[in-house]
């Protein structure tokens, strides 16, 4: 039996992450060829998608922040250092 | 340079390869900080994440990717601050009733026609600096779990895998979440195409 318009919708979504195989990717494909309102819908969705990824805008580094975790970054670092040595002193 | 000598830099205090991955990690970071806990405090979770995650470099096993390890600290800090603001969050929070869509009969075909759009590229539906806005702005009103799923997956190209790792779900309720977000986002564009209102 052939799936529903409503579980070709989220298959088309699946198939976005991880294509669909074997009977399940026939039954879907079949599907597809017969109803021109899922084809569209699998357009609509892969550009969806792909119109996230472009109006993901990337930011730019908070440099104050980045000034600030780099100092405690170094200073965590070196006290770290400072009791692994006192501990194998102590061993010693 | 591979993981293992990214986090053997950091781990013996190489400062220029903390501050490379700071910048690398930084924006993604602050998407995931601000769909959970909002771009108010997103610095200041960034900021305790971090402290975090430098203070348990030592004991990160190296079994998930150094990146994973990173963002499941930045999601965790986040949903703690949220709490702690005595504001509601959950990732459980999918209740919004996907049975009762309308755009389906009652054998689940289609009630009317998918309509058409003008454009046939994402550039091309972007060209419109409107519906851009509108896109960002309905993307914020998603629910917390479904906004920050598709963020990583399609904002960020994150896998799956690492979507599971990170927000501590399997894969059956990845694919719900990031379907129900992309059909969201979908009417959105469709509503935009039809009435060319946001």
């Amino acid at each position: 039996m052939l799936p529903t318009c409503r579980e070709v919708a989220e298959q088309l979504s699946e198939n976005i992450d991880k294509p669909i195989s074997g009977f399940r990717w026939f039954k879907l494909k079949l599907h597809l060829l017969m109803c021109v309102y899922c084809r569209r819908y699998d357009k609509q969705l892969n550009i969806t998608s792909k119109a996230i990824k472009l109006s993901e805008l990337t930011k730019a580094p908070n440099k104050e922040l980045g000034k600030l975790l780099t100092s405690f970054f170094i200073q965590n670092h070196a006290e770290c250092k400072h009791h692994m040595d006192n501990e194998s002193q102590n061993k010693k | 340079m591979t993981e293992n000598e990214l986090v053997d830099a950091l781990l013996s205090g190489n400062e220029s390869v903390f501050k490379a991955v700071f910048n690398q990690h930084y924006s993604l970071m602050y998407s995931l900080a601000q769909s959970i806990a909002g771009s108010s405090i997103a610095d200041e979770v960034i900021q305790e994440a971090w402290v975090s995650a430098i203070k348990a470099l030592p004991r990160f096993e190296r079994r998930a990717s150094f990146k994973s390890w990173l963002l499941r600290i930045v999601v965790n800090e986040a949903k703690s601050r949220l709490r702690k603001e005595s504001r509601q969050v959950s990732l459980e929070a999918m209740q919004d009733d996907w049975t009762a869509d309308i755009r389906f009969d009652q054998k689940s075909h289609w009630i009317h026609p998918v309509s058409q759009w003008d454009g046939d590229t994402p550039e091309e539906l972007l060209s419109a600096r409107q519906l851009e806005n509108c896109l960002d702005k309905h993307l914020q009103q998603l629910p917390e779990n479904q906004k920050v799923a598709l963020k990583m997956r399609d904002g960020s190209g994150l896998s799956m895998e690492e979507l599971c790792n990170i927000l501590e779900v399997n894969h059956s309720n990845i694919r719900v979440l990031l379907h129900r977000a992309r059909d969201k986002m979908l009417q959105v564009i469709d509503h935009f195409q039809q009435t060319g209102e946001c």
